[in-house]
């Protein structure tokens, strides 16, 4: 068993946009343009950004739900997909997702039992040792099975659905859950619901998560470690307390100041971030954050920024100019930012 | 709701304003051939002119139906009682023509997704033209004029060529401050928003946020601002009211609600609100779901979710109870 559970290097994804009388393809949609990241087992990697920053591609392609481009996903070791590696299959077994929209994952037509059941048994589980299993499952979720599971998807509200779901996720015994916007449908009483249940889960069956959300404040709470995506790349990454006390890029610090005050004594005087994200079709040359960047030189349009550490002991990085003492921009000390 | 100004020097001199609208039992109900909604039971809501009232609440708790209760927006299956006051006039008792006119003019919505407000197939700076021209009887090109002048008030860049833009055409953020102007296009003194920054990504909703802060000062209109976000809450409110299963159970200054709430409903669902300290802890949750709405509740409809629940808040409504001249809340706890 190795530390790490999961490698992504140079993971690259654009989705081709077809047009004209041919159909050819016109553009491209530079949707995960070469991330890099490693997953340690046990712990809960939180991934955040704006909408279309490429959060969802990067989880199907973990899943291999889409084909990546180019690049390599290594799961605890084996490339997957390789000879000698690991087979999507395999490592969905390892690996399961919990969606966004509870109602579109589960199938209409089965009791919640079934569906939860249908994984054991396609992977050769007995059926009457699957049905165990799904409803051991619901009472790990905290819904009755004696309530639940003749039930349908349509006759669960929206945070039952979520934890149908949740059982579902874990009938396999996965080692990892990626979570992409798991609660972010759900109303705030039951999303601190079942935010308390994915930590109690996650302690019980020793999971690791990645979980994505565009809620700065839920991954701030349940993430170890945090990763800050913009138009398809990694701008930061790092222990979550450092990210979100210490931004060093601009991006991560404009978010992070964006977040809702919620006292009214406090609340936030000028705006962090000028414009909306740039379309991801021609993002940007250089830097894909330069063109809402307060601090844009020349060297932002003409290099790109690499992910480079920023503290000694290595547990954040983050990939701007100001980081970097050779990279020719002329503030070079992040730290001494004005706010 | 109106709170008095507590440095005003003598307190017996201050005479009680009219509101701008005010708004006495409001009951919503939507009568289907299976079942009967109650959207809305018994909303009371006094707002003064030049302030911002936030109506936070889960999904269902009847705050989009009470916005477009003031612009009788509601399908003709909706059967509604109550008053609603605008101005010395009853909105409830008026006439399609009369409605018309206020529409747009006197009040005017924004919403969660611009395309509403929006048709997609004439240019944005023509649509707020027309409005202008329909309620102020402006020739087409002093609307287009108006047009621009809002344009810049909502701080769009490049507003002139902006104007002549489809919907489809502009950003997110951009759609947002349009329809943002075309709701101000004929100064209105009410303006109704409902949830239009939940879509937004989080750096384009607090340019909004500010935006619409900004205006209301500058303008001095009064705003009903409906969200399910307590941050969004804090951002915008003066006064802020907790809905719960169609009725107002706790209103009152932004600072008291969140730093005292009262209601056991309103603790709850801030406790349950993931912020920069939860961290570390376990989340105190409301147990249970949110209510079934095609049920009437005899007593307090939260009661089943409740941890301070009584024998008779099973049957018996709780009155408003003052808790200061800034708060009041409805439970039998207080
Ligand atoms: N199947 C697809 N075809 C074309 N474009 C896509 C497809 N899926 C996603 N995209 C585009 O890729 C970008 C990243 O999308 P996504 O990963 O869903 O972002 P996020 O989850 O961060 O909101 C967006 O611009 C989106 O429109
Ligand atoms: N046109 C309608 N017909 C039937 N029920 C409706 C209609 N509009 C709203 N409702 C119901 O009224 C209740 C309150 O809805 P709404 O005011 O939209 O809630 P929210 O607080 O989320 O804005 C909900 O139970 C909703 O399903
Ligand atoms: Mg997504
Ligand atoms: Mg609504």
């Amino acid at each position: 068993m190795s530390e790490t559970i999961l490698e992504v290097q140079k993971l690259k994804k654009y989705f081709p946009i077809k047009g004209g009388i041919l159909n050819q393809t016109t553009a491209e949609v530079q949707a995960v343009d070469v991330i890099d990241f490693v997953v340690a087992r046990g712990e809960t990697l939180g991934i955040v950004g704006e909408s279309g920053c490429g959060k969802s591609t990067t989880a199907r392609l973990l899943m291999q739900l889409i084909k990546h481009d180019d690049g390599e996903i290594i799961f605890d070791g084996y490339a997957v997909g390789k000879s000698g590696g690991i087979t999507t299959r395999e490592m969905r077994k390892r690996m399961q997702m919990v969606f966004q929209d509870s109602y579109s994952s589960l199938n209409p037509r089965l009791p919640v039992e079934s569906s939860i059941a249908f994984g054991p048994i396609v992977h050769g589980v007995n059926k009457s040792a699957a049905q165990k299993k799904a409803r051991d499952l619901l009472i790990k979720v905290g819904l009755n099975p004696e309530l639940f599971s003749r039930r349908y998807p349509h006759e669960l509200s929206g945070g039952q659905r979520q934890r149908v779901n949740i059982a579902r996720a874990l009938a396999l015994e996965p080692e990892v859950l990626i979570l992409d916007e798991a609660v972010s449908a759900l109303d705030k009483s039951v999303e601190a619901q079942v935010l308390n249940l994915l930590m109690d889960l996650k302690a019980e069956f020793k999971l690791t998560f990645i979980f994505i959300s565009h809620d700065l404040n839920v991954v701030h709470y349940i993430s170890d470690r945090v990763l800050v995506m913009y138009l398809g790349r990694v701008v930061e990454i790092g222990d979550v307390s450092a990210v979100y006390n210490y931004p060093k890029h601009p991006y991560t610090r404009a978010l992070i100041s964006a977040m809702p005050s919620m006292d009214p004594k406090k609340r936030t005087e000028a705006v962090p971030l000028v414009g909306d994200p740039p379309n991801p079709i021609s993002p940007p040359s250089g830097c894909r954050f330069r063109t809402r960047c307060p601090f844009s030189e020349d060297i932002c349009a003409i290099k790109e920024p690499i992910l480079i550490h920023t503290d000694l002991k290595k547990r954040q990085s983050s990939a701007c100019h100001m980081g970097d003492p050779d990279s020719g921009h002329s503030r070079t000390n992040l730290n001494g930012l004005p706010k | 709701m109106s709170i008095q100004n507590k440095n005003s020097g003598n307190k017996k001199t201050v005479k009680r304003k009219e509101p701008l609208i005010s708004i006495e039992n409001l009951e919503v109900k939507f009568i289907n051939q299976d079942a009967t909604i109650h959207a809305v039971n018994g909303v009371d809501i006094n707002l003064d002119k030049g302030k911002v009232l936030t109506i936070l609440g889960e999904s269902g708790s009847g705050k989009s139906v009470t916005m477009r209760s003031i612009l009788r927006l509601l399908p003709p299956k909706a059967s509604l009682s109550g008053s609603i006051v605008l101005d010395g006039k009853n909105i409830i008792d008026m006439s399609q023509d009369q409605l018309s006119s206020m529409r747009g003019h006197e009040v005017s919505m924004i919403f969660q997704e611009p395309m509403v407000a929006f048709d997609p197939v004439y240019k944005v700076g023509s649509q707020i033209a027309e409005t202008v021209v329909r309620h102020l009887g402006t020739s087409f090109n002093e609307g287009l004029a108006r047009a621009k002048e809002l344009f810049d008030l909502v701080q769009i860049p490049s507003a002139k060529s902006r104007l002549s833009a489809y919907p489809h055409e502009l950003s997110g953020g951009m759609r947002q401050r349009a329809m943002i102007a075309l709701a101000l296009a004929c100064s209105p003194k009410l303006l109704l928003a409902d949830e239009p920054t939940t879509a937004l990504d989080a750096t384009v909703q607090i340019q909004i946020l500010l935006l619409l802060r900004e205006l209301q000062r500058e303008l001095g209109m009064s705003i009903i601002f409906v969200t399910h976000d307590v941050g969004v809450a804090t951002e915008i409110a003066d006064e802020l009211a907790v809905m719960y299963a169609g009725k107002i159970v706790e209103i009152g200054n932004v600072n008291n609600v969140i730093k005292k709430p009262a209601h056991p409903y309103t603790r709850g669902l801030l406790s349950s609100t993931v912020n920069s300290e939860s961290k570390g802890k376990r989340l105190e949750v409301i147990g249970g779901s949110p209510p079934d709405m095609s049920k009437l509740f005899e007593g307090c409809a939260f009661s089943p979710r409740c941890n301070k629940v009584l024998e008779h808040c099973w049957g018996q409504k709780p009155t408003v109870k003052s808790l200061s001249i800034n708060q009041r809340a409805s439970c039998f706890n207080i």
